[in-house]
């Protein structure tokens, strides 16, 4: 567990919630007007692991709620039962029906017995470059996050976030700024955010530099193949203060693509709570078995050795992509450029970008389509066990593949 | 060996679905009169949806999602986007769109059920679930929308007809275009097959009535038998079991070989006696 670890007792934690931010940092000197709060939760007997959102100051659970694919207000009303009181949704999730349906819950509780956050979408983003035309303006912005407070009929959200960020310009991109800054002074917003699942280390590094952002929202699992870089920029986000929420934990649920092997969601979890920077998860969970496993990693993170082997076992599970650890440097016989036809292959079948890995293979300027097909014997002994040159062999198809068929 | 075949065939298999892509394209967007029609766009299917709508595409998954086709209509000064996704069946195309749907929206007569707004008309229509979208719509483009996805609903083949499990539910007190078709995890279980759900104006508040398709008679008993293990308590009268959920509450429920007729949520027992009747 790391540093900032807070187990808090839950009668702490509402007290905290009841109190807002600012009752935090004051040290929350008058608990007692809060004692019905605190009554509430007292038959609770499990502790609830607590960290604080960076320089927000904001005490949430290690495990908090992803609602994208709640469509069953029965199972939040569950979660925030069970201490789960930070709520993530979005102005897209489901056309708006997400955030009509917290709404229409919501104004059953009081405002400060939970945290939600929720992400706008600029409009005009080109999927390819990742930048926005001039569609997404300070209006454009303003419109959407209207809309979205319509929807949940509450106040302010706790964290607003530009959602979907894929590039350091998308991260700056004036007009948005603008109109999270207006937002956040008009109070309706706490905090302000961003959420990448694309070229993230460069978005966390953009987001540190706009000084506008406190809030990142990361995807962060134990199959990311760049998790080394991915941990130093997290590392500087949290150096700076900034919260750091973590989401696609599971890695999309399934190790095979017939989804016949799941991921053993409490290990994953647990996993991604092991960098203490990451200071919540927002799981999707959709039933209430999910429910029951996210509230025992609430108050255990701690890793068993047959959790660690699974997700060791899932890792190598993965195995079509290489880790880039240049053991393989010098012992093809052809001296051809192994980890950057891994790349490549990575490129193919793990990102599906066929344009990249093609333009990465002409760069190696390769004197044929398959490189391998005069070698007896493949002299490359791989760490990770790749059959390097079958993989070799595949990847370098696209040579022949027409650039009008690669998108 | 195995995963050499399968990676070859997936190169391959991406090149012929992309020229595919392109002829089929054309014949599902149908010219749009003062418009340049656009269908060279990526055709997503359920390996890389996630590309296209992040996260969501968990949910169209569930529904069965077979392939998303994409077309930009363009007349120099409005841009309209239409997408098309194409699910295994009516049933999961309904049940998607009924996902994104909400009963107080703005209907129209298209397909089996579709509505409009300035800048969108989503519509369903046999196995194909529609966005016809301008961001920068306004009054007066939501009729060119409401054009545009007429003929592309013309263009589709497929039933205009409401999933027919929906005739079973009784018409008074409905909430009108309440409907939908939950693929998974119906109150919260893991275990529930594919649900049809109606709801209703009780008198104790909005209540839902929904039918269980089960696969055959002994999986629906297999169904009630997990839903009783997870109640808190369950009583039987008059061929009626009534649960009690600690998460939804009052559950009543009724097996008529492979299906369950239930009612949840503020449950009117009249109005559920009703429908079993029926």
């Amino acid at each position: 567990m790391g540093k900032k670890d807070k187990s808090l007792n839950r009668r702490r934690f509402l007290i905290s919630s009841v109190l807002g931010t600012a009752g935090i940092a004051a040290g929350a000197s008058n608990l007692r007007s809060h004692e019905t709060t605190v009554e509430l939760a007292k038959h609770k007997k499990k502790k609830v692991i607590y960290r604080t959102l960076g320089n927000t100051g904001i005490i949430v659970p290690v495990i908090s709620m992803g609602v994208m694919r709640a469509d069953n207000p029965a199972l939040v009303k569950a979660a925030l039962a069970k201490g789960i009181t930070f709520l993530d949704t979005a102005n897209s999730y489901q056309e708006g029906r997400n955030e009509e349906m917290l709404g229409k819950l919501l104004k059953d509780y009081p405002r400060e017995s939970y945290l939600i956050a929720t992400k706008v979408h600029p409009s005009g983003k080109d999927r390819k470059t990742e930048m926005y035309s001039g569609k997404a303006t300070e209006e454009d912005f303003m419109k959407k996050f209207n809309v979205s407070m319509n929807r949940l009929g509450i106040k302010y959200v706790d964290i607003l976030y530009h959602h979907a960020v894929g590039s350091k310009e998308a991260a700056f991109h004036e007009p948005v700024l603008n109109a999270m800054k207006k937002i956040k002074q008009s109070g309706r917003a706490k905090f302000l955010g961003i959420s990448t699942h694309k070229n993230e280390p460069e978005v966390i590094r953009a987001a540190i530099k706009s000084g506008v952002y406190e809030v990142i929202l990361v995807a962060y699992n134990f199959k990311q193949v760049h998790l080394d870089e991915m941990n130093m920029a997290i590392q500087e986000a949290a150096d700076v203060g900034m919260g750091i929420v973590g989401m696609k934990n599971l890695a999309g649920g399934f190790l095979d693509k017939e989804k016949q092997k799941p991921v053993n969601a409490k290990a994953a979890l647990k996993w991604a709570l092991q960098n203490p920077n990451i200071h919540t998860l927002i799981p999707g969970f959709t039933n209430f078995e999910q429910l029951d496993e996210c509230v025992e990693v609430m108050s255990n993170i701690k890793m068993h050795s047959k959790e660690k082997h699974e997700l060791l076992l899932a890792s190598n599970e993965q195995g079509m992509y290489c880790n880039a650890c240049s053991e393989c440097v010098g012992q093809c016989k052809k001296a051809l450029p192994i980890p950057e036809l891994m790349r490549a292959y990575m490129y193919t079948y793990g990102y599906r970008e066929m344009k990249k890995a093609k333009d990465l293979l002409v760069d190696l300027e390769l004197s044929a389509t398959n490189p391998c097909t005069d070698c007896d014997e493949c002299t490359v002994t791989c760490v990770k066990d790749f059959a390097v040159a079958d993989k070799i062999a595949d990847v370098t198809r696209l040579m022949d593949v027409p650039e009008e068929f690669i998108v | 060996m195995q995963r050499k075949i399968f990676l070859l065939i997936a190169i391959v298999a991406l090149n012929i679905s992309n020229s595919i892509a392109e002829e089929r394209g054309d014949g599902l967007f149908p010219l749009f009169s003062g418009y340049e029609l656009k269908t060279d766009f990526k055709v997503y299917n359920p390996d890389n949806l996630w590309d296209y709508i992040n996260g969501g595409a968990y949910t169209y998954l569930n529904f069965q999602f077979v392939d998303l086709h994409i077309a930009e209509y363009n007349n120099g000064k409005t841009l309209i986007k239409a997408e098309i996704y194409r699910h295994k069946n009516n049933i999961y195309a309904f049940g998607m769109y009924a996902q994104e749907r909400a009963p107080y929206y703005n209907f129209i007569k298209i397909g089996i059920q579709g509505y409009a707004e300035n800048t969108l008309v989503n519509f369903v229509k046999g196995a194909y679930y529609v966005k016809v979208i301008c961001n920068d719509g306004n009054e007066s483009t939501a009729p060119v929308l409401i054009d545009l996805a007429k003929k592309i609903a013309a263009n589709l083949k497929g039933s205009d007809k409401m999933p027919e499990m929906f005739s079973d539910f009784p018409q008074k007190g409905k909430i009108a275009n309440s409907e939908s078709y939950i693929a998974t995890e119906f109150l919260g279980y893991s275990f529930m097959p594919g649900v049809y759900v109606t709801s209703y104006n009780g008198p104790a508040g909005q209540t839902q009535l929904f039918i269980v398709d089960a696969e055959n008679s002994e999986k629906a008993a297999e169904v009630i038998n997990k839903l009783k293990e997870k109640a808190e308590s369950s009583k039987k009268k008059k061929g009626v079991l009534t649960l009690h959920d600690k998460y939804n509450g009052i559950v009543l429920l009724t097996q008529k070989d492979n299906l369950i007729y239930g009612c949840v949520n503020n449950c009117d027992i009249k109005l559920f006696m009703n429908f079993i009747r029926k």
